[in-house]
């Protein structure tokens, strides 16, 4: 009897411990900065202000069809150096097709989020604003922010600024693919399909 | 008989070759291993008693006449009169408290540092070491006793000052071009920080810590002082040049003339992409394979002393973390001794040129070269950071049209990197403006701040 006691105390213990566990993890707004936040931080999307951008948008550049498919992925675990920690975040997947229709390239089904990924980083519901980061191809190659202006309900700006990739034989030794389809360009309007 | 003769000939040579060879490495081994020299200036003649005070005084004053920069009120003075352009702070070695000794046996005096003609924050000087090396920090406000050394010497500046101020009758400066005030000599007795000294590296990038070398104060010169990062010399005793003195002789060369024209030519003729060069250990510069519209592959970093390369203009216009993991690795392939040679440089659109050294020793290099995951992680930081930074603090960091960073966000984004990747302090980044050459510092504040190279 006495050690069916001591046994439920246990467990009782054990329950409490990872409630406390639980209810220990931060929540902080969705433009917080993740990197010095502590291990498993959840960046939150308080006031569903990502919620605008979500949807299917095309638009046609250079004869290719660009279509994005932004969904909000709730409390998606990241990863920095070693440390995981949540996020609120649109996920942008596309697909670029030149003018035959021959799809040049697709994360539509990707699962990866280091090749070819798109998030946000910061959102500024003043000036209808939102960042976005590339992660870019092979090595980084293309990295970059891109910036999108929504200008009403059907329709955004998008513009793509990359960044610059030193590869060498020890940071980069492998034959890697260098081909950006992402539209290099300033203010590429999107209609919401 | 002939073939004993032969083998014990053989035997013989065999055996002085041995010998000479045991000698050779026994005398670079002694060399390698002589102890860091003294100073001379702190080293007492007969019964004498040793003045640290001055002798920070003395040592700082000669360090900013050879390697002209201006950390002292003296130096201030001498550019004015070659009507130089002069820094915004210096230290007034004139005023300075009693010496103090740790219980470690590290001697230190503090002085005020000087800004814009008011006492602004305490330096501490400190010899330690065994008495080989000498570093300048400034103080931190959080410092035991802080405020009350800090009103002491305000209230000696003042006192001191005073009547120059009363003849100069301008603004209650003593002189209306910047001259430093004739303060006189006086020694305060402070308090002290609580048996110790607590502060941060003062001007790191102009004023490094280090042995007698740079100071040009060794008590032994055959003895080997150690350089300003704290390395020991291995084969030459030569004064390491200062960041200065580096890019403005490396801005004379014709190859990295020629090289960095090209680049400029390159951006100029609008054909787009990004362009490098190898600046290689033998030979003439050659060019960077597999450019791409976004990036430049330096191939093997072990045969370059350096390598420069333009960025597009579409995004940070900074060095990134796979530019700054190359320096590393043209850095690790120096010689012993010279890891401060290798260099990476960009140019960019607007004129944007940098160029970044690393300033440690080959012992301050990351054990293992960086891998693509943690390039990738920096990547995604340098986009976080750019967005933050023109979105949210737009007036420091942002250009006028809120796209991209003008060069303090430039430069923020750079410091920020090597915090991350480890390198905090251990990369001098300055700025190539036509002829004029800047160290940029992270100040106390975290805004990066422009010290002139003064030539």
């Amino acid at each position: 009897m006495e050690k069916n006691i001591l046994k439920i105390l246990i467990a009782g213990f054990l329950l409490l411990q990872i409630l406390s566990c639980k209810a220990q993890q931060q929540q902080y707004p969705i433009n917080t900065m993740p990197f010095e936040l502590p291990p498993n931080s959840y960046i939150k999307d308080l006031d569903n202000e990502l919620d605008p951008y979500i949807g299917i948008w095309s638009a046609v550049y250079d004869g290719k069809q660009i279509t994005l498919y932004i969904n909000k992925a709730i409390k998606k675990n990241f990863v920095y150096r070693n440390k995981t920690y949540f996020k609120d975040a649109l996920i942008v997947k596309y697909t670029i097709k030149d003018s035959m229709g021959n799809i040049l390239q697709s994360t539509k089904d990707s699962t990866d989020d280091r090749r070819n990924f798109i998030t946000n980083t910061v959102i500024n519901t003043v000036s209808n604003q939102l960042g976005l980061y590339y992660t870019g191809t092979d090595c980084g190659i293309g990295w970059g922010n891109i910036e999108i202006k929504k200008l009403d309900s059907a329709r955004f700006s998008w513009s793509y600024y990359p960044n610059s990739t030193t590869v060498n034989t020890v940071n980069c030794p492998n034959a890697i693919n260098k081909t950006i389809y992402l539209p290099e360009v300033e203010n590429l309007i999107f209609i919401k399909q | 008989m002939k073939k004993n003769l032969s083998v014990r000939l053989l035997f013989g040579a065999a055996l002085v070759a041995s010998l000479a060879s045991c000698r050779s490495e026994d005398f670079l081994n002694s060399h390698e291993e002589a102890p860091p020299s003294k100073f001379r200036v702190f080293t007492a003649q007969k019964d004498e008693t040793i003045n640290y005070g001055k002798g920070f005084k003395t040592l700082l004053e000669h360090y900013d006449d050879i390697h002209k920069v201006q950390h002292t009120a003296e130096a201030v003075r001498n550019a004015l009169k070659n009507s130089l352009e002069t820094t915004g702070e210096y230290v007034e070695m004139n005023i300075r408290s009693q010496d103090f000794k740790t219980k470690t046996n590290e001697r230190y005096t503090l002085f005020p540092l000087i800004k814009n003609q008011q006492v602004d924050g305490i330096i501490i000087a400190v010899l330690k070491e065994n008495e080989t090396q000498v570093e300048f920090l400034k103080m931190y406000p959080e410092a035991e006793n802080y405020s009350e050394m800090l009103k002491l010497f305000r209230e000696v500046y003042l006192k001191n000052t005073l009547p120059q101020r009363l003849a100069a009758k301008a603004n209650g400066s003593c002189s209306s071009d910047g001259t430093p005030c004739d303060t006189g000599e006086v020694i305060i007795t402070m308090p002290g920080a609580g048996g110790g000294y607590t502060g941060g590296t003062w001007n790191g990038d102009t004023l490094p810590a280090g042995g007698c070398l740079p100071y040009d104060n060794c008590l032994n010169p055959e003895g080997g002082g150690s350089s300003g990062s704290g390395e020991t010399t291995p084969t030459n005793n030569n004064a390491p040049e200062n960041p200065c003195e580096k890019t403005k002789n490396l801005m004379q060369k014709q190859e990295v003339k020629d090289v960095v024209n090209d680049l400029r030519n390159h951006l100029n003729s609008g054909t787009g992409g990004e362009k490098g060069w190898r600046l290689n250990k033998s030979g003439p510069p050659t060019q960077t394979t597999e450019n791409g519209a976004h990036s430049v592959n330096f191939g093997d970093p072990s045969t370059m002393n350096g390598g420069y390369h333009n960025h597009t203009g579409t995004g940070v216009n900074m060095f990134s973390s796979t530019d700054i993991s190359t320096l590393i690795e043209i850095v690790r392939y120096q010689n012993i001794g010279n890891a401060g040679n290798g260099y990476m440089g960009i140019v960019a659109p607007n004129d944007i040129h940098y160029i970044m050294y690393f300033n440690g020793s080959h012992s301050d290099l990351p054990i293992d070269s960086y891998n693509e995951r943690d390039l990738e992680d920096w990547n995604t930081a340098q986009a976080y950071w750019k967005d933050n930074l023109r979105v949210f603090e737009r007036t420091t960091y942002s250009t006028n049209d809120g796209k991209s960073l003008n060069s303090k966000g430039l430069e923020k984004i750079f410091f920020k990197t090597l915090k991350e990747m480890g390198l905090e302090n251990k990369i001098t980044l300055q700025k190539v403006d036509g002829n004029n050459v800047f160290t940029i510092n992270l100040q106390s504040n975290g805004i990066p701040n422009e010290l002139p190279c003064l030539y």
